[in-house]
């Protein structure tokens, strides 16, 4: 999947997500987008150890 | 890894009562991702359940369905080191307790299946506000995972800093730095792209918008 697919299917998940809560009252959502200059999570370092080896 | 380059990093959360769903997507935009970053792109999924035990302690129970989109993986390939080797997905549960005190410490542990691994993370944060839409937020956690596969055990965790500035209501904005490391051998922050030369810590920079709907 390119990345302008993947794009293309978070716009539609937080459009559906709106959409959902403009319909039902209690449904709450919230989004984030965050610009951060690295890469750091902690699955990240998981996978690496796991794939690279000790 | 704390893969070196720069990430766009959307994150969209639904509740219903008790119960939600999250996503938390990592996209590489770096020219240096081309080098470092296969499985640079992550895509969690999360589905899980939060409520009060007393007035202030509450717990939280979920899983965590982790994808990678530009591995040659499916969405549905999970790790499987037997077969073709091609799949990288993994799922984890996890179980967590959070404090409504001063600092909001949490604690949760988490166990993947597929990676064999068990992980007990605590996290922190603080907020201090320095003028009716402004305020200095600060936060972080440590971890320390268990390789159940008789692999190395490692400590890692993260600290922040962040200005942050109420636009309205439902929408806010931060910038920050943040600091991040663990004692893998070798190092884990990789300093240099090309050369993939690495380091234990590293320092990194982020700016980010919050809006509820």
């Amino acid at each position: 999947m390119n990345r302008a697919a993947l794009f293309a299917l978070s716009a539609l998940g937080a459009s559906t997500s709106v959409i959902g809560a403009a319909s039902a009252q209690s449904v709450e959502v919230s989004t984030t987008v965050a610009f951060e200059s690295r890469y750091f999570s902690r699955r990240a370092i998981c996978r690496d150890q796991h794939t690279t080896g000790d | 890894m704390q893969f070196a380059e720069t990430s766009i990093q959307p994150a969209i959360n639904l509740s219903y009562g008790n119960f939600y769903l999250n996503s938390w997507f990592n996209l590489p935009i770096g020219d240096d991702d081309l080098v470092v970053t296969p499985g640079g792109e992550e895509l969690d999924l999360v589905a899980g359940y939060s409520a009060s035990l007393t007035d202030v302690i509450s717990y939280d129970v979920g899983v965590t369905y982790y994808t990678f989109p530009d591995l040659a993986s499916g969405f549905f390939d999970v790790l499987r080191e037997d077969t073709d080797g091609l799949g990288a997905n993994t799922v984890e549960p996890y179980i967590g307790l959070a404090f409504d005190v001063p600092l909001a410490p949490s604690v949760y542990l988490y166990h993947d299946f597929f990676l064999d691994t068990t992980t007990v993370q605590g996290n922190a944060s603080y907020s201090f506000p320095l003028s009716e839409k402004t305020s200095f937020d600060v936060g972080g956690y440590v971890g320390y995972v268990f390789d159940d596969a008789g692999g190395t055990d490692y400590l890692y965790g993260t600290a922040s800093a962040d200005i942050s500035y109420t636009l309205s209501d439902n929408g806010s904005v931060y910038t920050g730095v943040r600091y991040g490391g663990s004692d893998i051998a070798g190092g884990a922050v990789i300093d240099d792209a090309i050369l993939g030369t690495r380091q234990a810590s590293g320092f990194w920079w982020g700016v980010g918008f919050n809006a509820d709907f």
